[in-house]
């Protein structure tokens, strides 16, 4: 490889971080080249030997993450860390998954257990809401246009899961557990509002509906007593949050 | 050799090349590179995270032939480090020595 083509793939692979942190980095490998060139050395040999660029930038992006996370310590940063680390991506879990339904058709093939189309479709919904999970997990400094991904993320994930459930089980259970489909767009507007801009207004209808959905699968899970005994504590912690939090504001 | 073992080494070796003087990346890396074989390129980003964790500072010199250069001056931080990691290095080659030997501490 050519000195300008490892300088180049090197670049491509460290988007994501800010861009004067990738000119310091260029500017490195660049006097590198210079030297060696002093050196006598080809520039096929010193990119021989200076290995794939692909894992230089790998660790680069992961020491910036880490960098990050120890500068600013908050739950997001730290989770970056961890999931550069790991490195796993939007494609690699499609990948995860297809490999998962492959597996299963194969099973299904060899008439192990039986599974139909009819049963395994929930898979591709978990599978597609896993990877936009991941998408914003491991691309996270790309943030502003990958926080609303974690929406879709949330539903389809949770939503996949319950159908993979009730397929499963003939759908008995759809009467009772159907506030879940609720939950799962209050969570996905949680992940939304926490990770992201921290607007305040997100949390309204985020609220709204965690309550209202909660209130309903409670109900339909418990008998009525309990589900007296459950509206009786929402009101009773609901009470001595508020109190609280007007408490504080006093000071 | 393994790899996660030969990047723990390579601290050290940075750290201590750095202690007798200040260097240039491609002067560390040539020399590193003589004794232990290793991607080249990975003492690069060593040399971010040690800035980054205030072991060294940078600073561009001026080179006879072409742009300047960024050498690496070990701070006083970066001096402790390598004391500690050194100790810690001797203690564990001649544990690990003895073990291969087979003969036992004391």
């Amino acid at each position: 490889m050519k000195k300008n083509d490892f300088l180049k793939e090197l670049s491509q692979h460290l988007l994501g971080i800010p861009d004067d942190e990738i000119k310091d980095i260029l500017y490195d490998f660049r006097e590198y080249f210079n030297a060696g060139l002093q050196d006598g050395r080809s520039e096929e040999e010193l990119t021989d030997s200076l290995g794939d660029p692909k894992a230089l930038a790998k660790q680069v992006k992961t020491e910036y993450m880490v960098k990050l996370a120890k500068k600013t310590p908050n739950l997001r940063n730290m989770f970056n860390a961890i999931l550069a680390t790991m490195g796993l991506g939007f494609f690699k879990t499609i990948g995860l998954f297809l490999i998962i339904i492959g597996v299963s058709i194969l099973v299904n093939y060899f008439s192990i257990i039986d599974l139909t189309w009819g049963k395994i479709w929930p898979i591709f919904i978990i599978g597609l809401g896993a990877a936009f999970q991941a998408s914003y997990f491991t691309n996270p400094l790309r943030s502003k246009t990958n926080e609303s991904f974690l929406i879709p993320g949330a539903i389809l994930t949770i939503t996949g899961l319950l159908f993979l459930f009730l397929v499963f089980t003939d759908f008995i259970y759809i009467a009772k557990l159907w506030p879940i489909f609720i939950l799962s767009i209050a969570i996905g507007l949680f992940q939304f509002y926490y990770f992201g801009s921290r607007n305040f207004w997100i949390l309204i209808p985020t609220v709204i509906l965690t309550v209202f959905s909660s209130i309903f699968l409670v109900r339909n899970l418990s008998n009525i007593q309990f589900f007296s005994f459950f509206l009786a504590c929402v009101f009773i912690i609901g009470g001595l949050v508020v109190w609280f939090n007007i408490g504080k504001r006093n000071y | 050799m393994n790899i996660q073992f030969k990047k723990g080494v390579l601290e050290l070796c940075v750290l201590t090349m750095l202690s007798r003087k200040d260097c240039y990346g491609y002067e560390l890396v040539k020399e590193i590179s003589k004794k232990i074989s290793i991607a080249e390129g990975t003492i690069y980003p060593l040399l971010r995270r040690m800035k980054n964790e205030d072991y060294v500072t940078t600073y561009l010199q001026e080179s006879l032939e072409g742009p300047p250069r960024k050498y690496y001056k070990l701070t006083d931080i970066g001096i402790e480090m390598k004391e500690q990691l050194n100790k810690e290095w001797m203690t564990f080659t001649i544990k690990v020595n003895k073990l291969l030997e087979g003969r036992d501490e004391e």
